[in-house]
């Protein structure tokens, strides 16, 4: 019986040492940040959304903005004015 | 353009028969450059037909007081990144592209606004789908 309460007395004190390591100070030299901590970019809170139409954009080499297939057969160029 | 192009695409682009190119008009100065490079600017997140779109969308609301606060707000509206979409924006580093396309444009003789092209051949103005449509047919069976 007393062997029984020795060894919970131990686990006890295991446990308290194990919950102290793993609980970060709130407060004191050990708690202070070592570098200056910087907020989350924007683009890690606004979400980008997919083109319009659902089909892929990419630019061409000579810098003209193109939807669809690379391989696509027909090439359909608008010219326009947004103003 | 908005009631043709749209078909266009959900038929011919959205099919994979046909890739839709833009290319800038600058005919009303600095509104018409403001515009251009906002769509640039979102094409740096890959959303530049978004832009476009909505660009066409707005054009009295938007585009036409030639305001760069309204082309942010419209860039907020569509979820972009709006402080990247603003620094690009107030740089104007599309400015020497757009101006660029523009003068390529006319240097070709594309005058008319919209003018089109379908493999080499050329549809000037605000035309009917069916227009556009054989055009694309006809190209397509070449």
């Amino acid at each position: 019986m007393m062997l029984y309460a020795e060894l919970a007395i131990a686990r006890l004190a295991v446990t308290a040492v194990l919950v102290a390591a793993c609980v970060q100070p709130t407060s004191g030299p050990a708690a202070a940040p070592t570098g200056a901590q910087t907020p989350p970019p924007i683009a890690a809170t606004t979400a980008t959304p997919p083109p319009s139409s659902g089909v892929s954009e990419f630019m061409t080499p000579d810098g003209y903005w193109v939807m669809g297939k690379v391989e696509a057969k027909v090439l359909f160029v608008d010219s326009s004015d947004f103003g | 353009m908005l009631g043709t192009e749209p078909k266009i695409i959900d038929d011919y682009v959205k099919t994979g028969l046909i890739r839709f190119q833009f290319r800038h008009q600058l005919n009303y100065g600095k509104v018409s450059e403001l515009a251009s490079q906002a769509a640039e600017c979102a094409g740096d997140q890959k959303n530049f037909f978004t832009m476009r779109d909505a660009l066409f969308a707005n054009q009295a609301k938007v585009v036409t007081p030639g305001d760069a606060n309204l082309l942010k707000g419209l860039a907020q509206d569509l979820k972009l990144d709006t402080a990247p979409f603003a620094s690009c924006l107030d740089s104007e580093k599309y400015l020497a592209k757009v101006k660029a396309q523009d003068q390529a444009r006319r240097q070709a003789g594309w005058t008319r606004r919209p003018t089109f092209d379908i493999n080499g051949t050329r549809v000037e103005g605000n035309v009917a789908y069916e227009i556009l449509k054989d055009a694309v047919d006809r190209a397509l069976k070449q």
